[in-house]
C-alpha cells in the first residue's frame, strides 16, 4: 500500500484538520495581514525565519508552495499530520523536530496566513 | 543387657545429635498473601487511569505524595516544605521566599497530615493543606496546578501536629502545640513547667474565593500535649476537637512520666464562640512574628510578609469555649463520623476505643454534669457523655475512619491490624492484619460527611520484609485493602516515600478535568520573562549579570553569552517559550552550585550561579525534550574580574 | 553393671558435658510485627540473645509492660550451675567407673532431683518476670500478666510466646533418661547385672 493512500487526493493537497474546504485567497487583506505578522513574531519566530532554515523549515513565500489550507492545517492540527500526512512525515525526518500544537484559533492561523502571503521566497541557495 | 535395648539405645543417642543442627533455626512467619484475583482488582491497564488520586504525607522527606489508587502507582512528589533540586523548588528565586521563616530559611520540614479543602462537609478538589510539624507552619496546595501556593508560620507554637484539619465548609484550618512550651516564649527553667508551659489552638481563617490564609485567634490553654484534631460536621459543625496527652504535666521522660493518669482529655472547641469572644473585645494582640509566604498568582513569583501579630484568647476568659472530654489513657487520634454525632478516640494505651456521643455532651454542658475543671476549663463526666465503648478491638487503637455504610475502621498500632466495627451497637466486625504497624490509615473520604468507601489504605511505620531489601533503610509501606464487602480482603502492598503519617484520597473525576496543562505564555508576568526570542538578552548592573534566555525545542536563545567575569553573580531567567503539553525545558550550567531548573510551558524561572573560575563554560537542557535534544545547549565564557571582553550574546535580530 | 551399661553411662555423662557448649533452652516470641521472630537462649552459665540484639531488644519492649529488665549478670544460677553440672558429670563417670548397682540408682534420683529443680527455678524466675511489673508501666492491662510458658505456647498481647527445650537441653534430657531406664533396668532385675 502506498505511503498516505488512506488519503483523500484534497488531504493529500491540503492537509488534514479542520479545514476541510479549500480557502479561496483574495486580495491581501492589510490589517489581516498585520494581525498575523504579531502572531508570527510571538508563537512562530523562535522556530521559524523567513528567509532560512532554523529549526523548522523558511516560511517566506511559502504560499506560493503549499496551499492555504495545508498552511492552517499544519498549524492547527500539527499532531494528526506528523503521523498521517506522507508529505510532513518526510519534513519530520528532514528537521527531527516535531511542531508543537501552538492552541491557535481558526481565525489566527487564517491571519497567519494572511501574513505569509506578503513574505518574500528564500533567496534560491547557491 | 538384651539386644534390642542396646540397639535402641544407639537408636535414642543418634537420633537426639540428629536434632542438633536443627537448633538455632529462626522462627519466620511468611506475609498473608491477597487472594487469586487482587491482581486484577488493582490492575490498571497501560494508558487508563486510576480511579482516586491518594495524597500521603511526605513524613520526613517534608513533601506530598501523590499515588493513584488502586494501582498505587506513584505519579508526583510534590514538593512542600523542602528543598527539591529536580525543580527547582526552594533553590530558584521565584520559589525560595516559600521556605522563609521567622527562623530563617528553613530547607526542610516534618510533613504529616494532608487535607482536602471541603464544602458542606464534602471534599471539593480546590486545595489539599498540609502541617510542618518542626517549625509550625500550615501550606496550602493548589490542586489546579498541583504546586505550593502559601505558607504561613505558626507563632507561639511548637510541635505542630494536630493539624491542619479543616472546618466543614473550610472556615477555618487548625494547628495545635503538640509540645506546651512557655507561652510566650522566655527564658524560664525546663523545672517551671507546670507555671510557665501552656498550650496554643490556632484557628486560621481560609478566605472561600482564593483560599489566602490568615491567623484569626489563638486559644491559650493548660499545657497539655494537644497531639490531635478534627473539625465537626452536621450537628456538630461549630465544634473543633484535640486530643491531648500528658495531662500528668511531666516535663521529663514522657513516655513513663505522661501515661500515668487514667483519663486524658479531648478538648471541645466551640469555635463559634470564640468568634463572638474576640468580637466582645475578650482577647488581645500580643507581638508575634512570623512568615506568610505567598506564590503571586500573576508574576509566579513567592514573596514573605513577616506577620506582628496575633489575637490570643485565652481559655478561661471566654466562657463556653472549651471543655474537657475525659477519655482513657493518652488518646491520640480523634474522628468525627459522617452524622458529626459520634466522636470516636484512639486511647493508644487504652484496651478499649471509647466513643463519645456529641448530642449527650451537649446536655452534660447544659444539665452542668462537670466533674471538675482545669485551669478553668470545665471538665464534663465520663459517665455522661459516653456513647459506648469497642470492646477487644486489639491493641493499640489509634486512628479511625468511616465507610458511610455504618462502619468504622480502627488503625491498632500493636497487635498490627485494622479492625472494622459497627457504629451502631460497637460490636466489632472483622479483623485484618497490616504488616506492619499500622499509624493512620484513609478511606477516600473517609473523615467527611460522605465517604466514597471502596478501600482502606493502612499507613505502616514497618516495613522489613514486604519488599525487596536495600540495606538498613527500606522503604516506606501502605496496603490496600478492599472493604466493599463485609470482611476486609489485602489487595495490595505499594512503596511510598518519606513516613506517609495520614493520607487523604479523591475522585479522579473531581480533580481530572481542572488540571493545568501549560501556563499561558501571553499572560507570564515575570518581571524577568522573555516572551518571545527578540527580548532574549544579557544586562549587568554592576557586579550582578541578569540573562535573559529563552527556551524551545531544540535551542536557547542565546547560545554564546560573553563578558562574564569571575565572582559576577549571574542570574538566568529562562522562559520556556512552549505552550504544547508537557515539555518542560531544563538548564544547567557546568559548575553550579545551585540547583537545576525546570521550567513549565509558558513559566520563566530563575537561578543563581557564581562562577569561580576562568573558562568556557557549556550549558544545556536536563529534560529530553526532542530528537535534537542534545544539540540544545550553549556556552559562557568567564573571564577574570576586570576583564575588557564586553558582555555579548547572541540574540537573531539584535 | 553390665559393660554396656557403664558404657552407656559413662557416654550419658560425657553428653552432658554438651551443656558447656550448646544452650539448655529457647524462648521464642513472634509478633505482627515481628514476623523474623526475637529469641532467647538459656545455657548453663548465660543468657544470649537469638540474634546479636535480640536480649537488647526484648528488655526494650518489655519496658513498657514495666517489666525489670532481663540482665544475665544479676542471676546467680548462672554462677554456680557450671560447677554443679561438673559434679553431676563426675559423678556419672565414677558411676560407669565403679560400676555399682545403688550408685547407678542414686546418679539417676540426682539427675531427676536437679532437673525437676532445674524446671521450678525456671518456673520461678519467670513467674517474677512476667508479674512483679513496674507500678508506672506505660501499658497497664487490667488482669494481665506476662509469664512465658514453662514449656509449650501461649498469646502474650501482641506477642506469641513460645518455650522449648533447646540443643543442650535436649541431650540433657536424653542423658537423664539414659541413665534412668538403665537405672529403672537395675531395680526390677537386679540378678541380670552381675556385679
Amino acid at each position: 500500500m502506498a505511503a498516505g493512500s488512506d488519503l483523500t487526493p484534497f488531504q493529500m493537497e491540503n492537509g488534514i484538520g479542520p479545514i476541510t474546504e479549500a480557502v479561496t485567497l483574495g486580495p491581501v487583506n492589510q490589517a489581516q495581514a498585520d494581525e498575523g505578522k504579531a502572531l508570527f513574531e510571538s508563537k512562530c519566530s523562535a522556530c521559524h525565519k523567513l528567509g532560512e532554515r532554523y529549526v523548522g523549515p523558511p516560511l517566506g513565500g511559502i504560499l506560493d508552495r503549499v496551499t492555504a489550507a495545508f498552511a492552517m492545517n499544519m498549524m492547527l492540527n500539527p499532531q494528526e499530520m506528523y503521523t498521517r500526512h506522507p508529505v510532513v512525515k518526510e519534513l519530520l525526518g528532514q528537521y527531527m523536530t516535531q511542531m508543537p500544537d501552538l492552541a491557535l484559533t481558526q481565525e489566527q492561523a487564517r491571519a497567519v496566513v494572511e501574513y505569509l502571503r506578503t513574505t518574500p521566497p528564500p533567496a534560491p541557495a547557491e | 543387657m538384651s539386644r534390642s535395648l542396646r540397639v535402641g539405645s544407639h537408636l535414642m543417642l543418634g537420633a537426639l545429635f540428629a536434632l542438633l543442627p536443627l537448633a538455632g533455626c529462626g522462627t519466620g512467619s511468611s506475609p498473608a498473601a491477597g487472594s487469586a484475583d487482587a491482581a486484577q482488582r488493582v490492575y490498571v491497564p497501560p494508558g487508563q487511569y486510576d480511579e482516586f488520586y491518594m495524597f500521603t504525607s511526605g513524613g520526613f522527606s517534608g513533601q506530598l505524595g501523590v499515588y493513584g489508587l488502586p494501582s498505587g502507582r506513584l505519579l508526583k512528589v510534590l514538593p512542600v516544605f523542602s528543598q527539591n533540586p529536580e525543580n527547582a523548588y526552594g533553590y530558584s528565586e521565584e520559589t525560595k521566599a516559600m521556605l522563609n521563616t521567622s527562623y530563617g530559611f528553613i530547607p526542610w520540614d516534618d510533613s504529616h497530615h494532608p487535607e482536602l479543602s471541603m464544602t458542606g462537609g464534602v471534599p471539593d478538589g480546590r486545595w489539599i493543606f498540609i502541617n510542618g510539624n518542626n517549625t509550625p507552619r500550615i501550606a496550602r496546595i493548589d490542586l489546579t496546578d498541583f504546586q505550593t501556593a502559601e505558607i504561613i508560620e505558626i507563632p507561639h507554637s511548637a510541635g505542630n501536629h494536630a493539624s491542619p484539619f479543616v472546618t466543614e465548609n473550610t472556615e477555618y484550618t487548625v494547628a495545635a502545640t503538640r509540645f506546651s512550651v512557655p507561652t510566650p516564649q522566655a527564658d524560664v527553667p525546663i523545672s517551671s513547667y507546670k507555671e510557665n508551659f501552656r498550650g496554643l489552638l490556632t484557628f486560621v481563617k481560609v478566605d472561600s474565593a482564593s483560599g489566602r490564609m490568615n491567623i484569626a485567634f489563638q486559644i491559650l490553654m493548660p499545657g497539655f500535649n494537644y497531639d490531635l484534631s478534627h473539625s465537626g460536621k452536621g450537628p456538630s459543625h461549630e465544634w473543633s476537637f484535640f486530643t491531648s496527652y500528658n495531662s500528668e504535666e511531666a516535663n521529663t521522660l514522657l513516655e513513663v512520666n505522661a501515661s500515668q493518669a487514667d483519663k486524658d482529655y479531648i478538648a471541645a472547641v466551640h469555635w463559634t464562640v470564640a468568634e463572638q469572644c474576640v468580637a466582645d473585645g475578650k482577647a488581645r494582640k500580643i507581638p508575634a512574628k512570623y512568615a506568610h509566604n505567598v506564590m503571586d498568582h500573576e508574576t509566579h513569583v513567592a514573596s514573605t510578609k513577616m506577620e506582628t501579630s496575633t489575637t490570643l484568647l485565652d481559655a478561661k476568659d471566654c466562657a463556653g469555649v472549651v471543655y474537657y472530654l475525659p477519655t482513657p489513657k493518652s488518646p491520640h487520634g480523634v474522628d468525627v463520623d459522617p452524622s458529626g454525632e459520634l466522636i470516636v478516640a484512639g486511647g493508644k494505651l487504652a484496651s478499649v476505643i471509647p466513643v463519645h456521643s456529641f448530642s449527650k455532651m451537649i446536655k452534660a454542658i447544659e444539665d452542668k454534669a462537670f466533674e471538675g475543671e482545669v485551669g478553668g476549663v470545665p471538665v464534663l463526666k465520663y459517665e455522661a457523655i459516653v456513647a459506648g465503648e469497642v470492646a477487644d478491638p486489639g491493641l493499640g487503637p489509634l486512628h479511625t475512619e468511616f465507610d458511610g455504610q455504618g462502619h468504622a475502621y480502627t488503625s491498632m498500632f500493636l497487635t498490627s491490624e485494622i479492625t472494622k466495627w459497627s457504629l451502631t451497637d460497637f460490636k466489632v466486625i472483622d479483623k485484618v492484619p497490616t504488616y506492619y504497624s499500622i499509624g493512620h490509615l484513609s478511606i477516600p473520604g473517609g473523615d467527611t460527611r460522605q465517604p466514597w468507601g471502596k478501600y482502606v489504605i493502612a499507613l505502616n511505620k514497618i516495613t522489613k520484609d514486604r519488599y525487596l531489601p536495600t540495606g538498613p533503610e527500606l522503604t516506606q509501606s501502605a496496603q490496600l485493602y478492599d472493604i466493599s464487602g463485609e470482611k476486609m480482603q489485602l489487595l495490595l502492598d505499594f512503596p511510598t516515600i518519606g513516613e506517609p503519617h495520614y493520607a487523604q484520597t479523591i475522585p479522579a473525576s473531581i480533580l481530572v478535568d481542572k488540571q493545568i496543562r501549560t501556563y499561558d505564555l501571553a499572560e507570564n508576568k515575570d518581571p524577568y520573562a522573555a516572551l518571545s526570542e527578540a527580548q532574549a538578552g544579557v544586562t549587568r548592573n554592576g557586579r550582578v549579570v541578569h540573562v535573559k534566555l529563552t527556551s524551545i525545542r531544540s535551542h536557547f536563545v542565546p547560545d554564546n553569552i560573553e563578558g562574564i567575569q569571575v565572582g559576577d553573580s549571574v542570574y538566568f531567567h529562562v522562559t520556556n517559550l512552549e505552550q504544547d503539553w508537557d515539555v518542560p525545558h531544563g538548564f544547567a550550567i557546568t559548575g553550579l552550585n545551585n540547583s537545576e531548573l525546570l521550567i513549565m510551558p509558558g513559566e520563566t524561572r530563575t537561578i543563581v550561579w557564581v562562577p569561580e573560575r576562568v573558562g568556557v563554560l557549556p550549558f544545556y537542557c536536563t529534560d529530553f525534550c526532542s530528537a535534537l535534544h542534545q544539540e540544545m545547549s550553549g556556552w559562557v565564557r568567564v573571564s577574570p574580574r576586570g576583564s575588557s571582553v564586553p558582555l555579548w550574546a547572541n540574540v537573531p535580530g539584535k | 553393671m553390665s559393660r554396656t551399661a557403664r558404657l552407656l553411662v559413662a557416654l550419658a555423662a560425657l553428653s552432658m558435658a554438651i551443656v558447656y557448649l550448646q544452650p539448655l533452652w529457647h524462648i521464642g516470641l513472634v509478633a505482627p510485627q515481628y514476623p523474623e521472630g526475637l529469641g532467647l537462649y538459656i545455657a548453663v552459665d548465660k543468657i544470649v540473645g537469638e540474634k546479636k540484639q535480640d536480649l537488647n531488644s526484648i528488655n526494650n519492649l518489655n519496658h513498657y509492660i514495666g517489666m525489670k529488665v532481663i540482665s544475665p549478670d544479676d542471676i546467680p544460677e548462672l554462677q554456680y550451675m557450671p560447677k554443679i553440672m561438673a559434679g553431676l558429670i563426675a559423678m556419672g563417670l565414677l558411676t560407669a567407673a565403679l560400676g555399682k548397682r545403688k550408685l547407678l540408682m542414686a546418679y539417676a534420683g540426682v539427675l531427676l532431683l536437679f532437673s525437676l529443680a532445674g524446671l521450678a527455678d525456671f518456673y520461678k524466675w519467670s513467674y517474677d518476670y512476667g508479674h512483679n511489673l513496674s507500678p508506672t508501666a506505660i501499658l497497664k492491662i487490667p488482669g494481665m500478666t506476662y509469664q512465658p510458658p514453662l514449656i509449650g505456647s501461649k498469646q502474650l498481647l501482641n506477642f506469641h510466646a513460645t518455650s522449648w527445650p533447646a540443643s543442650g537441653g535436649w541431650v540433657l534430657i536424653a542423658a537423664v533418661t539414659i541413665v534412668s531406664v538403665l537405672a529403672v533396668r537395675a531395680w526390677r532385675r537386679p540378678q541380670a547385672i552381675p556385679a
